[in-house]
């Protein structure tokens, strides 16, 4: 029960309900459970085109044939990754970072994924988007991409942040708000 | 806005209790070290999140525990709001209609303009409390204000720390990009707020003063260009010579606000009084800016007015207050220093615990 409350999102009640889940259940999904856990560090590895988790290497968005090549999404994380696919607007390919440019915690470029892209660039593409997230380390990493990617002639552009699609503007908060209202753009 | 009900428990010295207020003028009376700038802080901490004196937050919490609470009922535009900050040992919670939320979304119920005998010393004191002054100042009229300065701050601190920690011209271009746009909405929102409190600042001085010696505010910029091109360029001028000091020279965070009277800097040249009346000025404009602008009534709360202000000032600073429509939290040893315009609640402090007692 410890052990399952020490992963991230998964509070003492949850933990207790799940031991009691696996407790009742047949012995055979503790098992398979404990197996998959037991050889993820074996068998999860980064793709080696988009840096993304995977078991297959290149990933399943790597390998699919109908996506498209010459746009790339840059992301700081795998949730994030995950949060624009399933949108279902975007259908070029991924790059993923773990992590951000932040010179207050250390870390620094060297520290991400970003050879890898660069090896993706180097091979031609026609727009980099990033999508980090709007803080003052993703806007940085952004600006940072943007300047490696400049000698190559290749197209960077950041997305635009502001107030969710589908949510009340009531309940945005000011900062949000404001920073829509900043970025509008003509229509 | 009218702050109908204050709860507090185990904040400071303070007993744990309700009170309700006055929609006009409050009265907190009582001795020295009884805890009536206790109340006006949990006053103040609840409309902004940001202590009063306290450096560190913990000291907020009563002298032998571990938690605190405020709770704040307000009412705005006839709807009725739940306002609650704590402190969980180091944690702070923060709620607004029951619900946990963050700092950026607690705000827009409640605000308020604080009156203190410090403030006197504003023109003396570093630029830094000055730019503390603008940002406070102008946060309490568009809270997302908070958010730029954080940003800018942040964006501020990675420079720096790239420059002595990385050769990568990349990176130091990058973090010049993110200060650079945050630097100018900073610089940005800090002119157009001293433009506007200009406006009102003259005659608010001559109101509080009773003489119109033309005070002027300036808003003194250590970077000439305001836009983020502009301040992208002046860092990356800047760069050499702040690598060798290691840190960042200019920017919005070594700017000043300056106020002179009769072409004279007034940090130098203005007597005690007069400072004293500028600083009391600008605080006036403040509410008559947040009312032309925003159509906003803040509360005021204001801190040992007896013994600051003597007895000419302090019938001054009522009458200035006269045409304030707003809420009022006044704390003094002496009730009968306070003439106020309205009907008034008095509460009497003693040793913690706040009673109201009816107004003779
Ligand atoms: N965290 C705390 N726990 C308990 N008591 C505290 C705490 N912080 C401050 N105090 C006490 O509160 C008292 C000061 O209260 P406060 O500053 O409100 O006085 P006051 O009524 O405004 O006095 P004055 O008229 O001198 O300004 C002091 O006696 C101080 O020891
Ligand atoms: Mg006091
Ligand atoms: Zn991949």
């Amino acid at each position: 029960m410890l052990a399952l409350s020490r992963l991230p999102g998964i509070g003492e009640k949850t933990a207790t309900r799940l031991t009691f889940f696996l407790l009742h259940a047949a012995p055979e999904i503790a098992k398979e459970l404990a197996a998959a856990l037991g050889d993820v560090h074996e068998r999860v590895r980064l793709c080696s085109v988009c840096c993304t988790m995977t078991e297959p290497d290149p990933c399943r968005l790597c390998a699919d044939p109908r996506r498209d090549d010459r746009i790339v999404c840059v992301v700081e994380s795998v949730p994030s990754q995950l949060a624009i696919e399933r949108t279902g607007e975007f259908r070029g390919r991924y790059h993923v970072l773990h992590g951000v440019l932040s010179p207050l915690d250390g870390i620094g470029p060297e520290d991400l994924h970003l050879r890898e892209l660069m090896v993706r660039v180097a091979a031609g593409l026609d727009e980099i988007i990033v999508a980090t997230n709007p803080s003052v380390e993703g806007e940085a990493t952004a600006l940072y991409i943007q300047r490696l990617a400049r000698p190559f002639g290749v197209k960077v552009t950041r997305i635009a942040s502001g107030v969710p699609i589908g949510s009340d503007l009531e309940y945005a908060d000011q900062v949000t708000l404001a920073r829509a209202l900043s970025g509008r753009r003509e229509l | 806005m009218i702050l109908r009900r204050l709860e507090t428990r185990g904040f400071r010295n303070l007993e744990d209790q309700v009170l309700d207020f006055h929609e006009g003028f409050n009265v907190f009376e009582g001795g020295n070290g009884h805890g009536k700038t206790n109340a006006l802080e949990a006053l103040y901490w609840i409309a902004t999140l940001t202590p009063l004196r306290a450096g560190k937050l913990t000291e907020l919490v009563a002298f032998g525990q571990s938690t605190c609470l405020v709770r704040a009922e307000v009412e705005l535009d006839g709807l009725q709001h739940r306002l609650e900050c704590g402190l969980n040992g180091p944690e702070r919670v923060v709620r607004r209609e029951g619900k946990a939320t963050r700092a950026a979304a607690y705000f827009g119920v409640l605000s308020a303009i604080l009156f203190t005998p410090e403030d006197a010393g504003l023109l003396r004191e570093s630029p830094g409390a000055r730019r503390r002054y603008l940002d406070r100042a102008i946060f309490t009229g568009r809270s997302s204000h908070l958010s730029v300065v954080l940003e800018h701050r942040r964006a501020l601190r990675a420079r720096n720390e790239s420059l002595r920690s990385s050769s990568d011209p990349h990176l130091l271009e990058a973090f010049e990009g993110t200060l650079a746009a945050s630097g100018a909405r900073l610089v940005t929102a800090r002119r157009a707020f001293v433009q506007e409190l200009s406006a009102e600042f003259a005659s608010a001085y001559a109101h509080v003063a009773g003489s119109g010696d033309g005070p002027v505010l300036t808003y003194e910029p250590s970077l000439d260009l305001d836009d983020p091109e502009g301040h992208a360029l002046s860092l990356a001028a800047d760069r050499a010579r702040d690598r060798d000091r290691g840190f960042t020279g200019r920017g919005p965070h070594a700017d000043d606000l300056s106020i002179s009277l009769e072409g004279h800097p007034a940090r130098t040249f203005a007597s005690q009084g007069q400072q004293r009346a500028l600083v009391l000025a600008l605080k006036v404009a403040e509410i008559r800016r947040l009312r032309t602008l925003f159509d906003l009534t803040p509360v005021l709360l204001l801190d040992d007015v007896s013994s600051e202000l003597d007895g000419v000032r302090n019938a001054r600073l009522f009458e200035v207050l006269s045409d304030f429509k707003g809420q009022v939290f006044v704390t003094t040893t002496d009730s009968s220093h306070i003439k106020t315009p309205r009907p008034a609640s008095v509460f009497e402090v003693l040793a913690g615990r706040i009673r109201g007692r009816p107004h003779p």
